[in-house]
Parts: structure tokens; sequence; C-alpha cells
């Protein structure tokens, strides 16, 4: 979790905590407004401020013009924690303000999941397993093996958490998948997993022994 | 005084060889412990790959029902480039959609996986979306199929297998050749190709008997062993409408409307997934596939799968024993080993032997018992030659390991006593020109043949109690 900028690609991290405020408070804004207003809200095209922000056409975009609807719902979801509400800075690593090898928009999704403590220090440690294969030094052939064998021990570990909460693995494929997605949430992220899994490609993963769970 | 230390001794002595004789039965009863080398799926990263292990793991234990230990580990390859490929489609897709989409990255790894908790909550809230995942489902299916095609024309021959990437590969299966272990290969997918490969290359290091095949949802019409096809597997049956050549179905699932979900909590349009479709209990190929991994795991278990191979004739030259400063006895014994196309082969054993004095019987037994476990007096002519049921391997290598070596009673056709064996580098069968070398050491496990005895096909080799040098 301290290398996390160690690859050559990674640019600077940029995190706003300001910017993070303001994008919770439009997305909650347009929560507020979702119920009645329907078909009556400005075009993202001319509205100000704040929506104009949120539905912003992005810079190289050649697609259609975001439908306020759309967009609405999307932002609907958001507020009300279905859809997660992430970091997509131009930086692998990204915000990690408390240190604890977790993105901090990563941290404040497992907090809304309502996990129980049994499971969430799984769910945690998956978390933390994710980022360091993304941040791992792929020069460091001791840097490449504690992320795969930490990616080991986190899926032993939430899938024993699993048989105890709900008596299936069901749930932690569930939880391991949300997390997975969530961590590797723009292009340069998914593209630094995509590096970290050929690194893995001809290795032999032996069954990790003894207990999993940090 | 002098009576209570032949108490004392008489105790240790009594310990000794109650503790000979569990070792004897333990080691010959004990079945041999079980690799399963998982080769992953198709665009599986490698914690999928992992999880598919785990899930292995779940489903057939680390014990088998006669006690054989069994450990699993994934011998992992990536589908080369790929992934890059179907991140370059998604994004595509994505900009066909509205610009709101345009940061959504995170629903990459559901579209993958066929679906999820926000690709699910999004297509309730915007129908249209499903039409990007459909669109995705379509490529991704075909790029899968085109990928398998690929690989089947561009994967090597045996030759190859040494290069680059496998060498992990194969410095591990050669590591389970050394370790004694049998060697269950499960392969899903584009890993029946490398699974096959595998095998091909094991078979030059390790009898073919230590080993089995199990093919799950082959890419390749090369079948090792049995092997499991659904009829719904959409990238397997594109593969074959490209004229690869794929093995027939084997099991009927249900359509993807009425198909439970998996181990995974998901299901796969594309009919494919390990966890999802050939491992769901709910469906028939998961008991299908238990039947072949639990009778591979049997078969491999049971030492007759290896011991019943054909060994050399050995003869014994000369067998020496002293009193080791520990108190124990330590044994040589040197010998002629001659292979089944001429060839001899010194060999000189080195162990320390059990707590014996004058007056134990069956001392006389324990060097006979090494040698001995069958007879097959056809095999070895010339006077003093005795076969060996199993194999030796050339160990001038590697050749310090041991392992037990059960053999099979002659008389009465049960597995009896250990003998003798190396785990040694295995490099060389013995069965292949043997290089002109001076002495190979084996070394040997247990020679704790307390009162060993039946069908020693009437060689006693007689070994004076110690110490002494004794020439034949």
């Amino acid at each position: 979790m301290k290398n996390k900028n160690n690859r050559s690609t990674v640019a600077s991290t940029n995190f706003k905590p300001k910017a993070l405020l303001l994008t919770f408070a439009v997305t909650a804004l347009l929560g507020a407004c979702g119920g009645g207003k329907d078909g009556q809200a400005a075009d993202a095209q001319t509205a100000d401020g704040p929506t104009a922000k949120a539905l912003a056409v992005p810079p190289g975009w050649v697609g259609r013009k975001p439908p306020t609807e759309t967009a609405k719902k999307i932002a609907q979801l958001e507020a009300a924690g279905i859809l997660p509400k992430l970091d997509t800075s131009n930086s692998i690593a990204g915000p990690d303000v408390d240190g604890n090898g977790i993105r901090d928009d990563i941290d404040a999704y497992i907090e809304q999941q309502n996990y129980s403590p049994n499971f969430v220090s799984a769910v945690r440690q998956t978390a933390r397993a994710y980022q360091k294969t993304i941040a791992a030094d792929l020069n460091s052939s001791s840097n490449v093996q504690a992320a795969k064998v930490s990616m080991q021990h986190a899926i032993k570990c939430l899938r024993s958490k699993s048989m105890v909460d709900f008596g299936a693995t069901g749930p932690a494929s569930d939880a391991r998948q949300q997390i997975k997605s969530i961590t590797l949430n723009t292009k340069l992220r998914i593209s630094a997993w995509i590096e970290f899994d050929k690194q893995m490609d001809g290795q032999i993963l032996s069954q990790v022994e003894g207990e999993s769970c940090e | 005084v002098n009576n209570a230390l032949r108490l004392v001794l008489f105790l240790v002595l009594s310990i000794g060889v109650v503790g000979i004789s569990l070792a004897q039965t333990s080691s010959c009863t004990t079945p041999e412990g079980v690799r399963v080398g998982f080769f992953n799926g198709v665009n599986n990263s490698f914690d999928d790959a992992e999880e598919s292990a785990q899930q292995l793991l779940a489903a057939y234990g680390t014990v088998a029902p006669n006690g054989a230990t069994i450990k699993y580990e994934v011998y992992y390859n990536t589908s080369q480039g790929l992934a890059s490929d179907l991140l370059e489609v998604f994004e595509q897709r994505l900009r066909e959609q509205d610009s709101i989409f345009a940061t959504k990255f995170f629903l990459f790894h559901e579209a993958v996986a066929g679906g999820g908790k926000f690709t699910d909550a999004i297509k309730a809230a915007v129908p249209a979306f499903a039409v990007l995942l459909d669109g995705f489902n379509e490529s991704k299916r075909a790029r899968y199929t085109v990928a398998l095609s690929e690989l089947v024309r561009l994967i090597g021959d045996v030759s190859n297998i040494e290069e680059n990437t496998f060498l992990v590969h194969v410095r591990q299966m050669n590591e389970v050749v050394r370790a004694g272990n049998r060697f269950l290969l499960v392969a899903h997918s584009q890993g029946n190709l490398f699974a096959n490969r595998a095998f091909e290359y094991y078979k030059t290091r390790a009898p073919a008997n230590t080993a089995r095949v199990v093919h799950v949802a082959p890419a390749s019409l090369i079948m090792n062993g049995p092997w499991t096809l659904a009829n719904y597997d959409f990238v397997i049956n594109g593969l074959r409408l490209l004229g690869s050549g794929v093995p027939a179905n084997t099991t009927d699932i249900d359509i993807y409307a009425f198909r439970p979900r998996g181990l995974n909590n998901r299901k796969d349009p594309a009919g494919h997934g390990l966890l999802e479709i050939y491992l769901n209990p709910a469906l028939e190929t998961r008991a299908r596939i238990d039947e072949h991994i639990n009778r591979a795991i049997a078969e491999l278990s049971t030492k007759d799968a290896f011991d019943t191979a054909t060994g050399p004739c050995v003869k014994v030259t000369r067998i020496a024993c002293y009193h080791s400063v520990s108190g124990g006895l330590d044994w040589q014994i040197s010998g002629v080993a001659r292979a089944s196309n001429g060839a001899d082969k010194r060999f000189n054993v080195v162990e320390a032997g059990p707590m014996v004095s004058a007056g134990q019987p069956g001392i006389s037994q324990f060097v006979a018992s090494l040698l001995v476990t069958q007879s097959r007096a056809t095999q070895c002519t010339g006077e003093g030659w005795i076969p060996v049921l199993g194999r030796l391997y050339d160990s001038n290598y590697l050749g310090l390991n041991v392992g037990p070596f059960c053999g099979r009673d002659a008389e009465t056709g049960s597995a009896s006593t250990t003998t003798w064996s190396t785990r040694a580098s295995t490099l060389n069968e013995w069965n292949t020109p043997l290089p002109a070398i001076g002495v190979g050491l084996f070394a040997v496990d247990s020679m704790y043949q307390y009162g060993y005895r039946r069908g020693l096909s009437g060689v006693t080799v007689q070994v004076p109690l110690c110490p002494g040098v004794y020439t034949y």
C-alpha cells in the first residue's frame, strides 16, 4: 500500500476534498429534485453551475449529448447509494487520506453496505488486495509476489467469512466482484490491472495455508 | 543395577519395535498425495482463477476418502491481449451511449462477468443500457471463440513447453514428480490446451499412470481423460462452427432464462463459465465432473497405480552396518541394478537403521524386504538377481529424497511392505539408456522391516548383526 506510485504510468494524485464535497452536494441536489421535475429540468447544455458540471460533456466526447433524464436517473442512483460515487482522477492509486491502503471512495462505499463486522473486515482486506495489485511495482518480483499472495489470502478469507455469515460463498463472490469493479473504475486503473495480470501469466498459484484473515 | 539397565533397554527396544511396526503399517497403507493442477479458462484473470481453485478445494476437499492428502494449485495462463481488446470494445460501446456513461468504467468488469449489482441497477433505471450490454456480450462471446481458435492454432508442441512463460509450470511439474505425488490436471476452456501440453511433458518425467486429466468445456479435440461439455456452451459451439475440432457435447443444461445462478452467484449468458455453469450444483454438469474428479483422485491415490510398474533387477553385492553414535545402526547396501535394456548401474543405499540389537528377530529379513516384493523370477536371470516391483529412477542428479514405496505380496495379493524408493530427480526413467556413471545414491525410507517375510521368492539375504561388512 505504500508503493502506489511506483508505476511509471502513474499520474500525480489530484484528489481535491472540496471538489468531492461539491460532487456530493450536486448529486444530493439532483436526488432531491428527482421527484417532481422530471421532464422539466433544464437541458444539460444550458444549465448553470453545478448541474452543468455534473452533466457536462467530457473532453474528447464524440457520442450523443446527455439527455437530462438519463443523467438525472444516474445521479439519483448515486445519491441513493445504489451506484457508487467514485474517484475518477488521473491516478492509478487515487486518494487514500487515512493511509489504510484503501482508496477513500472505496472506503466510503464499504461503509454504506451494512456488512456485518465479521464480513466487513474481509471486504476491506479484499479492497486492499486489489489496490496492491494495481499499485504494485512491476519491476519488483517481491512486490508482485506479495500482491499476488495478498489476493489469494483475501479471497480465502472472504469466502470463509461468507460461509460464517451466509452459509454460502456466493456473497463473497458478489462482494469481491463489486470491490474489483469499483477499484478498477477508470481505464487507467483497468489497464494497470491488466498489466499486473500479465505478470501472472505462466505462474503457479499455490494453495495458501494457515490463517488468511488479517 | 544390571537388571534395571536390562529393563530400561527392554522398554526402549519394545517402544522402538512398536514404533517400527507403526511406521511400517503407516507407510504401507497411507495412500499417495495428490496434487490438483487447475488450468484456468479463457479470459480468467488470476483472481478469478484463484477463486475457482478454492471452489475446487471446497468441493473435493484436502483429504480423499482413502486418507490421501490433496493440494491445489493454479497453473495460470492469461488470454493474451483479450482483456485489453475487450476494454477497447467496452469503451467504444460506452461512447455510443449517452455521455453520462463516459466515466462509468466501473461497469467494465461486471460486463465481462455477464452482469452484476450496478449493472442491474442501471438497467432498471435506464433500459436502453441493456442494449449496450447485449452488444458487448455478443462481441465478448465472438472474441472468446476467436481467441480460443487462435490458441489452438498457435499453441506449440511439447518441445516448446520449456520456453519462456512455461518454465515455471515445468518446474512445478518436476517438483510434483520429485515429491512423489500424483498429478491431477483439471482444465477448463483454454486451460485444456495448456493441460494437454503439460500432460505430454509430465509423461516424459514420470509414469503416465501417475497422472490423470479431467477436461471441462474443452477447447481442444485431444482428450487425455473424460470430459464434460454443455449443450448451451456457446463459446465452444462457436469454436465448432469455426471448424476447430472439439469433442461432442455430453450434458444438457437449461437455457439462460431458466438457469439457476452458479457458485459465484452469477449466470453466464455464454454458458461457458466454470463456476456459473460447469460446477453449478444445480446443473448436471456438476455431477458428471464430480464423478470424473473423485474417480481420478481415488485411482491416483492408490499406490498400485504406481507400484505395478515394471522395475529393474537388483543384485546386492555388499552390505555394511555400523553402530552409529546415536545408538542405532547405520546401513549401507551396495549392489547392481539392471535395467530392461541390459544396462547396469551400481547403487549404494545408505540409511540410519532402526534401534535393534542382538536377539531381535527379523533383522535378516529387513534388507531382503528392501529388494523384493513380488515373485517375478522369469524376469531376472542369473544367480542373485531379484526383481524389484516399482520403478527406480536414475538419481544421479538430485536423488536424495525419500519416499515410502509399498509393494504387493505375491501370495496374498495384498499390499505389504515398504520397500525402497527414490523420490529422486526422476530426470531419467530407469528404462531409458543409463549413462555410464559411477555410484548412484539411493536413499531408503523406512527400513523398519521388522518381521517382514511373505512373497520373497526364495531370496533371503542373511545379514549378521553389526558391526561388519559383508560381501556377496
